[in-house]
């Protein structure tokens, strides 16, 4: 089988993997059941069999028709499908994104959202390969003031201190009178 | 009368300085969403939502109904200008309204765009007037069966009518409404898919999957590509000449042709401005008067897409309104806007808050004046936006998706899911599953659970009443036919492309 092949069709056997364990476990909700009724997993499983029936009609499609991607409604009054030469892709950026959201998830509950915030911003866009050292501080700073006064002193909004001593940080925006 | 009426108290409560100054904000800030090509209408809507918590409902209803309809505006003018789509919207606007920059005419190429978009937004905001009220009566007579096959017909019409393989279509829609069911079942108090997580009890908010997938996802799209969007070149002359009433004249029937396809577009639940300005394009390159010229910059070409997409915002909002049931990506954010304010829009929504209906009606009128005003003076400061880096940009997105996690249920774990919905937007987007499905699926999921667990209930799991009972049936004919139309598309193309030969010979 080709690798292409094997790769368009992977998300489709994992899709019906997922229905089938799924499926095993809506029928097991712990319920006191009343008679003629349905129970709390019949509308889940609605929904997986849809899942599953429909992974596995692309599965089949893919098998038979090859590896080709079906056309919907839309496509057919596109005047110039693909028309452009695909943009290169960076896998590492997104790898890094990715790490340094689950970083800054991490980090935010001990540095609290302002300095949390400030370092993520200026980290991300280093991540997006951007290199204005000035610009990338001095709009980091900017926009963390901005979503701090916004939502922590005119919205109102519960959003982490941080601990000590990085609450410090956050202290200083409660200083700011409310609006 | 009794409309006229209301909607005149629409205008004078619109024109209260919370609601107005909400307007001038969502007319803005939609037009920079369009103008930029990272963030998207839908995303820009999305993103707005946590800003509303604390709004008052009408307020926050006419900030984001204003971001969805300039939305469909803003990104014409990159797309003429620049040939940077903003929004997938604009990608018809590249074939004549581009060209006939190129040719020169990139001042007459905006103008087209502004009247096109305030004439096709006005007429759908007069249709949408009409309808909604007459609608909702009828919807009055529903119950469960029928509640539950217009939410039916909601989910697969944005299934049908898309992009792509519909197959994948029900993989994202299935997706979407397991999430929903994630939490405490509403019948029996039974925990599923918790993974013993009290959080999880609680169930997965929507509005973490929404702006998680739309996002999140996004900007890892946007990441993965180094955030390569062509510089733009200075334009010296951005600026918008309207047409002459003549020529105007000169194209009226086709303009109104374009708008109603957008509004009967609108109206239909799934199909928002993109297949709007698509199709109507198409049936301009298949049928209209000048059918041969359209792609060399021709004035056609920038008003079918144009008048269909603002078009289509009004029919939208009809069935959003009057059924409580959200047809795109922006209108389920709406009906979410609506959720969060522990509103359900639907047939009652106009006898218990018809003020704020006929607010929100009155503020798509003004808006559009708005939009236009705005478009025709400041077209030069908006496009500026685009010097700004996308990097730069996209960090302020995430924060704003951060912060729409956190305020929620101030929990970290909601920051965990929303970029783990961010990843599955991103991977959907990358294998070519559409979003919008998983969206609507988690938003109306439960609400479609509700009415068929009602349904089973009163009708002693007799599962025929969805077929039997007049309104049902007829709905669940269209919803049907909705789902055989890529079939019938294929079949017709097939028979056109053999009927060609011989009509040839």
């Amino acid at each position: 089988m080709q690798n292409s092949l094997v790769r368009s069709i992977l998300p489709y056997v994992v899709g019906l993997a997922i229905a089938i364990a799924l499926y095993i476990a809506a029928g097991q909700f712990e319920y006191s059941a009343r008679e003629g009724q349905l129970g709390p997993g019949a509308w889940p499983r609605l929904a997986i069999l849809l899942l599953g029936a429909s992974c596995l009609f692309e599965l089949g499609r893919r098998l038979i028709a090859g590896n080709r991607d079906a056309t919907g409604f839309i496509e057919v009054f596109d005047r110039e499908p693909d028309a452009e030469a695909p943009e290169p892709v960076y896998p590492k950026l997104l790898i890094g994104g990715v790490v340094l959201m689950g970083v800054y998830a991490v980090a935010v509950p001990f540095l609290g959202f302002i300095l949390g915030t400030f370092l993520f911003l200026a980290a991300f866009m280093y991540v997006g390969r951007f290199r204005d050292h000035r610009v990338i501080w001095g709009a980091s700073f900017a926009v963390t003031v901005l979503c701090g006064v916004l939502f922590l002193r005119i919205a109102y909004v519960s959003l982490p201190r941080g601990i000590a001593p990085f609450d410090r940080i956050t202290d200083v925006f409660f200083l700011i009178p409310g609006i | 009368m009794d409309i006229i009426a209301h909607l005149a108290d629409g205008f004078v409560h619109c024109l209260t300085p919370l609601n107005l100054s909400m307007l001038v904000v969502g007319i803005v800030v939609g037009l920079l969403i369009g103008v930029l090509p990272g963030l998207t209408l839908v995303m820009g809507v999305a993103l707005a939502l946590p800003f509303t918590y604390k709004m008052d409902v009408t307020a926050s209803i006419v900030l984001l109904t204003a971001m969805y309809v300039s939305g469909t505006y803003g990104g014409a003018f990159t797309a003429i200008l620049f040939r940077i789509p903003g929004e997938p919207i604009d990608v018809p606007m590249l074939w004549d309204g581009y060209t006939m920059g190129r040719k020169g005419q990139p001042s007459k190429a905006l103008g087209w765009t502004l009247v096109s978009a305030l004439g096709g937004g006005l007429l759908s905001a007069v249709v949408m007037v009409a309808l909604t009220e007459p609608l909702a009566k009828f919807a009055l007579r529903f119950s469960s069966p029928e509640y539950f096959v217009i939410v039916l017909f909601g989910l697969l019409s944005v299934v049908a009518i898309g992009k792509g393989s519909l197959a994948n279509a029900f993989i994202s829609m299935a997706v979407g409404i397991l999430i929903s069911t994630v939490g405490t079942d509403p019948i029996y108090g039974a925990h599923r898919f918790t993974l013993g997580s009290s959080l999880l009890a609680d169930g997965i908010e929507f509005l973490v999957v929404m702006v998680g997938a739309y996002g999140v996802g996004e900007v890892l799209a946007r990441l993965e590509t180094g955030f390569a969007t062509k510089p733009v070149q200075k334009i010296v002359n951005a600026r918008t000449e309207l047409p002459t009433w003549k020529e105007m004249g000169e194209v009226k029937g086709m303009f109104f042709r374009s708008a109603v396809v957008g509004d009967l577009i609108g109206l239909l639940p799934g199909a928002g401005a993109t297949i709007a300005s698509f199709v109507s394009y198409g049936i301009e390159a298949k049928f209209g008067k000048r059918k041969a010229e359209m792609g060399t910059g021709i004035a056609e070409g920038i008003i079918a897409p144009q008048a269909a997409a603002t078009a289509s915002v009004g029919g939208a909002l009809v069935h959003l309104l009057a059924l409580g049931i959200p047809g795109s990506g922006a209108t389920a954010v709406i009906l979410g806007a609506f959720m969060l304010h522990g509103i359900q829009p639907g047939p009652q929504v106009l006898i218990s808050s018809s003020g704020m209906v006929y607010t929100i009606f009155a503020s798509l009128f003004l808006g559009l004046l708005l939009m236009c005003a705005i478009g025709y003076f400041a077209i030069r400061p908006l496009v500026k936006i685009l010097d700004f880096p996308e990097a730069v940009v996209s960090a302020y997105v995430l924060i704003l998706c951060f912060i729409g996690a956190l305020s929620i249920r101030n929990n970290v774990t909601d920051l965990w899911l929303i970029i783990g919905f961010g990843v599955l937007g991103y991977g959907f987007e990358r294998m070519k599953f559409p979003v919008a499905p998983l969206v609507l699926g988690v938003i109306l999921g439960p609400i479609a659970e509700e009415a068929f667990m009602n349904t089973m209930i009163s009708f002693s799991g007799d599962w025929t009443v969805f077929f039997t009972r007049p309104i049902s049936g007829t709905i669940v004919a269209f919803t049907i036919i909705v789902l055989l139309l890529p079939s019938l598309q294929k079949l017709y193309l097939r028979y056109v492309a053999a009927a060609a030969p011989i009509a040839a010979k």
